[in-house]
């Protein structure tokens, strides 16, 4: 009951005020009239923490209906209640105002603030958003890193986007409440600021330029900066930094140079990225290979092959793909949907792998209708909250695969490229060179954010091999 | 029965030649649906740390997204004048006419210049299906798109103006009309419209495209958190796209049973 709890903000105001005892709410006039007798609530006894009984005394103003100890608020907004509190009277023995304290001079009933948390934004319950289902997996996945980043929180450091100040790069998102977006140029002061203070510690931003674009160092500073693998336009403090494009690499190297902080060098950086990236090198080769076929990677230069340890590939598949189920699950989904049909049952591994996808919808059905799949909730394992379908989010398109081993990629001698999933043949040829920008974007609707992956780097177009399928 | 592993066999090339590579394919469901591809038609250059977007909407059940570029207005390449004519169409302010007199121009109003352009998102249909793979330590994670988008500069801005300037001709047609006595028609005649529609049997078809048109422009933008790809977010969800198993998956359709399935319906 409203007025039993430490007194609300609304309260507070009323000290200046004299207070009574809580027989009549509106009605102190009378308090001390003969007409509290029957209340059994005198005005001298009561403590101030008591529910006031009701009373309808006719000669002072009417007061607003709830006057009952409970306090259903008149209005619940954000902030909190204005309600027609009953709460406090004045003290005993103090007078209090012949219209009561619920009602202003005007006759109109006085409102009392209290204030009541700021509800959140609803959240689906036990649906973490993409974010924080991505920063979990990766905090499993990788400890160390976590505990390293988190030191760094302080530091300002572009491959980490921490400390820009601008409250996003933080463990915990808050969609909410996250300031504005703008990553613009002097979203980390300056430039020769930041390349300092990383200096000592994460000194693994080895950006990609550093070895495609060496820039003439005049400056101390720069030499400083450029050990460390920062390139720093040549006497401009407002110059974009650039940023490592090999996100994995980087990450990698930063305990073996923390170690070795004293002599951290960009030469030594380089050389120790281009081991992980010679290793395989059948990679290069597979590249230049395709590229000769498939694209023109002349224009590139030597660094650069060389350097990419991602590429974000563009795959156009057509409308009817073969089905795929995991083989440890294949004994159970020869249920009622029988046949090359897959139910793709949730065990552990796919729960895992499918989990994490809110919206998906369990059932590989041969018909393309995109519906809020009824079946969902009994086929999947996964909680049946995230499998809730909120306003907004896009319909999810049927699961091809699960997650795992799906088939491969062969690239030949002559050029030709082939995937092969079981049974099936794919051709791969290059597609349609696009001159703009491609950006691949994750967009999370339910929780407004959208996460740039990166660019498309190439366009691949995969058909069936008819030729071949049909000599089998 | 002797399996073939000829290479012809297996992959239908010739017999001469060689494999260079095989790089397994996985699957990743993990972003599946929330993967886009977003599209810049006029748009060349990837975005830079100085040239990603300052701002970004959307609209959740349209699908629709915005995003705000801004223009390099110190630039020298840059028109100011017409970038304050253009400004016009980004606040609110009526034009000015001879209506209203001679004030001072605001000192706001004086460096007000369009420094922002909007990008708007068209989603392209595709009746095919479309994935990003990540190509790293030779092997590639497949994760399937969920739609592609194309972002279009919206030139909203013209149409705020040219708005604005509709009502102020109007203003000042109604403040010349004005002096002249209005006749008040006193005799109201009741107009009875019709549709006469060819079959009239016919039941009245639903404008689709309409209300789906109208539900998309009622519907408030909410603003968009943007990670641009440098960003600790964005690094953890591209993790995401790798996949969480290594297990085989088998494929389950047969050579032929995949012809069927493409010939078919």
């Amino acid at each position: 009951m409203s007025d039993q709890k430490a007194p609300p903000l609304g309260s507070a105001m009323r000290k200046s005020r004299p207070q009574k005892p809580l027989d009549a709410s509106g009605s102190e006039a009378a308090s001390t009239g003969p007409s509290n007798v029957g209340n059994g609530e005198s005005a001298s006894g009561t403590p101030i923490g008591t529910s006031p009984r009701v009373k309808f005394d006719p000669s002072i103003p009417p007061t607003p209906p709830t006057t009952t100890s409970q306090t259903p608020p008149a209005t619940t907004g954000r902030l909190g209640t204005l309600g027609h509190v009953g709460e406090g009277s004045p003290a005993p023995g103090r007078l209090g105002s012949l219209r009561g304290d619920k009602v202003t001079r005007g006759g109109a009933a006085k409102m009392r603030f209290k204030p009541t948390a700021p509800q959140r934004r609803v959240k689906r319950e036990g649906a973490p958003s993409l974010l924080e289902q991505s920063q979990i997996a990766s905090a499993s996945a990788s400890p160390p890193q976590t505990t390293e980043t988190t030191t760094h929180t302080p530091t300002p450091s572009p491959p980490r986007g921490r400390g820009r100040g601008r409250g996003r790069g933080m463990d915990r998102p808050r969609p909410q409440e996250a300031p504005a977006i703008a990553s613009g140029p002097f979203s980390q002061g300056s430039a020769k600021t930041i390349g300092r203070s990383r200096g000592a510690t994460s000194g693994g931003v080895s950006s990609i330029s550093a070895a495609s674009t060496p820039r003439s160092k005049s400056s101390e500073d720069e030499d400083e900066n450029a050990k460390e693998g920062i390139i720093q336009f040549h006497g401009d403090a407002w110059a974009p930094l650039t940023m490592p494009r090999d996100r994995k690499a980087v990450k990698k190297e930063e305990p073996k140079i923390k170690q070795e902080e004293a002599d951290a060098s960009a030469a030594e950086e380089g050389t120790s990225i281009k081991t992980e990236i010679e290793t395989p090198p059948v990679r290069d080769l597979v590249w230049d290979v395709q590229s000769m076929r498939l694209g023109d990677r002349s224009g590139e230069t030597e660094a650069e092959q060389s350097e990419t340890l991602e590429r974000l590939l563009f795959f156009q598949f057509p409308g009817v793909l073969p089905d795929f189920v995991k083989t440890a699950d294949k004994v159970k989904t020869e249920d009622d949907a029988g046949g090359p049909k897959g139910k793709v049952k949730a065990d552990p591994d796919d729960a895992m792998a499918r989990g994490e996808t809110t919206l998906s919808s369990i059932n590989l059905d041969e018909d393309v209708k995109i519906k809020a799949d009824p079946d969902a909730p009994a086929t999947t394992k996964v909680p049946t909250a995230r499998i809730k379908r909120e306003e907004g989010d896009f319909k999810s398109p049927e699961q091809i695969a699960p997650d795992g081993l799906i088939g491969k990629l062969v690239v030949f001698k002559s050029g030709k490229v082939k995937m092969k999933f079981g049974d099936v043949l794919l051709d791969v040829t290059s597609g349609s060179e696009c001159a703009f920008l491609q950006n691949i974007v994750a967009l999370d609707t339910s929780n407004r954010q959208a996460f740039v992956m990166g660019n498309v780097e190439r366009r691949f177009v995969c058909m069936p091999d008819v030729e071949w399928l049909l000599t089998q | 029965m002797v399996q073939d592993t000829s290479l012809h066999a297996t992959y239908g090339v010739d017999e001469d030649d060689e494999v260079i590579a095989e790089i397994p394919l996985y699957m990743s469901n993990r972003v599946a649906n929330y993967l886009h591809i977003f599209q810049y038609p006029l748009r060349a250059v990837p975005f830079g740390p100085d040239s990603q977007p300052v701002a970004a909407r959307i609209k959740p059940k349209a699908k629709m997204v915005e995003l705000d570029l801004a223009f390099d207005t110190p630039s020298r390449n840059y028109d100011k004048d017409r970038g304050h004519e253009l400004a016009l169409g980004t606040n609110d302010k009526a034009i000015r006419t001879a209506l209203d007199g001679m004030m001072d121009v605001d000192e706001e109003e004086e460096h007000d210049v369009l420094d922002r352009q909007t990008l708007g998102s068209e989603i392209l249909p595709g009746n095919t299906k479309y994935m990003v793979g990540v190509f790293k330590d030779d092997e590639i994670h497949l994760t399937p798109v969920a739609r592609i988008m194309q972002m279009r500069p919206t030139l909203r801005y013209l149409d705020k103006i040219d708005d604005k300037k509709r009502i102020s001709e109007r203003r000042i047609q109604e403040a010349d009309t004005n002096e002249e006595p209005k006749e008040i028609p006193t005799k109201s005649t009741a107009l009875q419209m019709s549709m006469k529609s060819n079959n009239p049997d016919a039941q009245p078809k639903e404008n689709v495209y309409s209300s789906d048109h109208r539900f998309a422009e009622q519907e408030m933008w909410t603003k968009l958190h943007y990670f641009d790809e440098t960003t600790d977010q964005s690094n953890a969800i591209f993790d995401q796209l790798f996949s969480a198993s290594k297990d085989p998956v088998e494929c389950t359709t047969t050579a032929s049973q995949y012809l069927e399935k493409l010939s078919a319906p």
